[in-house]
């Protein structure tokens, strides 16, 4: 078994309206694959269906080799959602390591450590940067030793620099601990720079393929419907002048 | 021995006791996950559950329950269909009051006290208010004991806790069901009006003092404990309202920790 995701002709309906249309897709292990899509594109269902928290139409969805609800409740899925509203929960940064699992407060520290944040451990998370917050996130999803991390629009609201530093950690993570990753984005730059496979995904799979192959102005436009223009931004310094 | 020699103050002590086990962290949960106003309008909903009693001769508190457990269940359907519990608690609040007007005009002048239903009197609570605010007291701890990780993680994110197998809609209902039995087992003690101040002040003082969640839920704790002793003495000592003395401490114990920079 050589794939952490393996859709086969999946079919997801919300509604009375079709999300996700005949998508065929697999993931091999190892891999930094990015989704990208418009907004309503069906990029976040998908992961749901992995998670198990829809159920598709119709369609075969394995992960891990497993089905989503039984590879979900191992543990060996990582997810770290969308930045959601503020909870008014007071909560430090390593209460939310430890969130939604089984991991001793060793363990916690161990992977705010490996993210480079473990001095964070006791600071509101609320009052952590963008950057901060999206490592400690990421420390919770890499915490139980998961096979496959889910990470939808994990850069969205970070500033330039951070975003490269959380792409290096995630090839960090791959290299050190063969964590597969599967990530949603609109950050054509980042996904051309750091994920070896991009699926485009508007209601059906579009293309998949090489960033070289999919990300093109004729490829992009196609997906999002419209004529799609690139703007080459130079890098940011560490002070954020360009 | 004092006062203490009653049995109506060994009473009131013993219900103070019993409130400031679970009350606290009922509200650390009501605040923070933004029930507040929600668990006002489940409190004052049973006003109309008290008039319905008086119109028909039924123990009000009976029906009392009856009228906080469909609002409380209708508030957990109504956000099932995607309608914000604010909005559907502004609706219910204002029906469930203007029902309990209604039937208080045609039941033709009040054969209860109703002022003690709506400000309560801790010094009138027998020995039975008594093992009925134990028993929810108990169902609370239980709710909280079981139901902890899945509590946490879907205050802080309702995303990740249903993608962690959590059933965010269950908790929501039976914490929503647990409001609605607290808010009468607390009638005769605090109010109707009073009760909404305690169901938010120690919570709302908990989640604003604390970084952690540990420190926010024993903060609710000390704060709900320091409101509900110490209006207590305040209306034993200076001859006070009860209900009001409690209130009045837990505001500004509140207005207090507006001030405090964390």
């Amino acid at each position: 078994m050589n794939h952490a995701v393996s859709v086969s002709d999946l079919t997801v309906r919300l509604g009375g309206q079709e999300v996700l249309s005949g998508v065929s897709m697999s993931v091999q292990k190892g891999w930094i694959a990015g989704i990208m899509g418009p907004n309503g594109g069906g990029k976040t269902t998908l992961l749901r269906v992995l998670l198990g928290m829809i159920t598709p139409e119709s369609g075969e969805v394995e992960v891990l080799g497993m089905s989503p609800k039984h590879a979900a409740r191992t543990g060996l899925v990582g997810y770290l959602p969308q930045r959601s509203v503020q909870s008014l929960l007071p909560v430090t940064a390593l209460e939310v390591v430890r969130m939604g699992n089984h991991a001793t407060r060793r363990e916690a520290l161990e992977a705010l450590e490996l993210m480079g944040v473990a001095d964070l451990a006791k600071r509101s998370f609320w009052r952590l940067s963008g950057g901060q917050a999206q490592r400690v996130s990421l420390a919770r999803v890499v915490v139980s030793n998961p096979g496959l991390a889910l990470l939808d629009e994990p850069s969205t609201g970070i500033d330039t620099v951070s975003q490269e530093d959380f792409y290096r950690l995630l090839l960090r993570l791959r290299e050190e601990r063969g964590i597969t990753v599967l990530l949603t984005s609109h950050d054509v730059g980042a996904i051309s720079s750091y994920v070896d496979q991009v699926f485009c995904l508007n209601v059906r799979m579009h293309c998949h393929g090489p960033a070289s192959r999919c990300l093109t102005r004729e490829r992009l436009s196609e997906l999002y419907g419209r004529d799609v223009d690139f703007i080459y931004h130079p890098p940011e310094d560490a002070d954020g002048h360009t | 021995m004092g006062i203490l020699e009653f049995g109506f103050a060994r009473n009131s002590l013993l219900a103070s006791a019993v409130m400031a086990l679970f009350l606290p962290g009922l509200s650390f949960f009501i605040v923070t996950r933004r029930l507040s106003f929600t668990g006002v309008g489940i409190s004052h909903s049973a006003f109309g559950g008290l008039a319905l009693g008086v119109l028909v001769g039924i123990n009000p508190l009976w029906a009392a329950v009856g009228f906080a457990l469909v609002v409380a269940l209708a508030l957990a359907e109504a956000a099932r269909r995607g309608v914000p519990e604010d909005t559907t608690t502004g609706v219910l609040f204002a029906g469930t009051m203007a029902l309990g007007v209604m039937f208080l005009a045609v039941a033709g002048g009040s054969r209860v006290d109703l002022w003690t239903y709506l400000f309560g009197n801790i010094l009138s609570v027998s020995r039975g208010d008594i093992l009925v605010l134990a028993v929810i007291c108990v169902a609370c701890v239980a709710f909280g004991a079981v139901s902890w990780k899945g509590l946490l993680l879907s205050t802080f994110d309702e995303e990740l806790a249903r993608a962690g197998g959590v059933r965010v809609g269950l908790l929501n209902t039976l914490l929503l069901v647990l409001v609605s039995f607290t808010v009468v087992g607390c009638l005769k003690a605090v109010g109707i009006v009073l009760l909404s101040g305690l169901l938010v002040f120690p919570g709302a003082v908990g989640a604003r003092l604390a970084v952690s969640c540990r420190a926010g839920f024993v903060a609710s704790y000390i704060v709900g404990a320091l409101a509900i002793f110490g209006g207590l003495a305040l209306s034993f000592t200076l001859n006070l309202p009860s209900g009001a003395s409690i209130i009045l401490v837990g505001t500004l114990l509140f207005l207090a920790s507006l001030f405090v920079r964390r």
